[in-house]
Parts: structure tokens; sequence; C-alpha cells
């Protein structure tokens, strides 16, 4: 993956968690992308602001309009792709809590897309359930992300 | 990746998976994703997945 990106930590004994900081108009925001378990192999995506040390340490909702998206998505695609090349059994969901997050998330994947796709395979869920091949056009209510199988 | 994590220290991957296990976050989504999964989008995946296969050894 070629994009310009922030470095990332994660806990070297706890692949679910990781972060960044990002750099821009509104100075440095801590950015937690964590990896939620819904059942065995599959994994809901969470990301947000850090808050400090609120009870509440990721803000969710908090669009924070630091002016480097694209070094951000550049770095959640770089954080899933870890995640997954580390579990490759694993399914990533990815859904927005917002119509604009849906769209943002949609965002990281498309603008990723052709780094993403050489090592994984990547699917759209409408609002009926229905599950598709991403098809950058088309707006997904949600997306799923696997590893690529060696046939 | 650094080595020397200035963002997670041990107190906030706590604080973090203390609310992941309360679910202060993410209590929708993952709602909402166990919902999709009843309506099979785990097996869809996997059919076309198994399509792709199919369709690459017959290449």
């Amino acid at each position: 993956m070629n994009r310009e990106s922030y470095a990332y930590e994660n806990h070297e004994n706890d692949l679910l968690v990781y972060a960044f900081e990002s750099i821009g108009k509104q100075g440095i925001i801590k950015k937690m992308v964590y990896f939620q378990e819904i059942s065995p192999n599959f994994y809901n995506l969470a990301m947000g602001d850090y808050l400090g040390e609120y009870e509440i340490p990721i803000d969710d909702m908090h669009v924070s309009d630091n002016g480097d998206m694209p070094k951000v998505f550049a770095t959640i695609a770089k954080i899933i792709a870890h995640f997954l090349h580390e579990n490759p059994q694993y399914t990533v969901f990815i859904e927005g809590n917002t119509p604009l997050k849906k769209a943002l998330y949609q965002r990281i994947i498309t603008n990723n897309r052709k780094d993403l796709i050489t090592f994984f395979d990547l699917f759209g869920v409408d609002s009926l359930g229905k599950v598709q091949n991403f098809d950058a056009t088309e707006s997904y209510e949600a997306l799923l992300i696997k590893a690529k199988q060696i046939f | 990746m650094n080595t020397t994590n200035k963002i997670l220290t041990p107190e906030i991957i706590a604080q973090v998976q203390k609310a992941t296990k309360e679910g202060t976050f993410g209590k929708a989504k993952i709602a909402h994703a166990k919902e999709l999964l009843q309506k099979g989008i785990l097996e869809q995946m996997e059919a076309l997945l198994e399509q792709k296969k199919q369709e690459a050894q017959n290449m």
C-alpha cells in the first residue's frame, strides 16, 4: 500500500486495538481503531477519536475535520490489512453509525481499493441483507472484508 | 509500527476494553451486524467466494 499514511500502534498482546495520531488544522487528534468480536471469526470495526480520561474512551460519532482525511483513510486501510493479515480466517464488518459515516467508510475502501483487492475480497451488504461483490459505484449499508484465499 | 507505544498505554487499553465489554460503544452496530448475520450474510459471502474459486479454477 503506497498511499501516505500515519504510523500506527497496536498492543503487542492484543491485536484488537490500534491507534495513531492525526496531525492537521485542528491539531493532534488521537484516533483509535478497535475490532470487536460479533461472533467467532466475525469482527466489527469501531473507530473514533480518543477522548482522554472520559468514561467513554472513543467518540465514534465525531467527525474531526482535521484536513488530513486521505492520510487517515490510508492509515485505517493499513490497519485493516494488518489485522486481516494476522488473522486471515476473520471477516471484518464495517458499518457507519450515520449516513455520513457510512459514506466515509465506503470512501476509505473505495480510495484504497486498488491496494486492498490484491490481498482481500471486498463485499457490500445492502439494507435487505443481500451481499454482492464490492462495486465502488454502489452505496451499501455495510461492508465485509476477508483475506483472499489462495486457490 | 512503533515498538514503543505512546498512545496505547496499558491504562488506555484497559479503558477501551472495559468500555467494549460493557457495550458502551459499538452497541447498535453490533446488534445490526447480528441481525444481518441472521439474514445469512456470511453464507452469501462464502457462496460468492466459492463462485470466484470455481471461476479461477476454470480459467
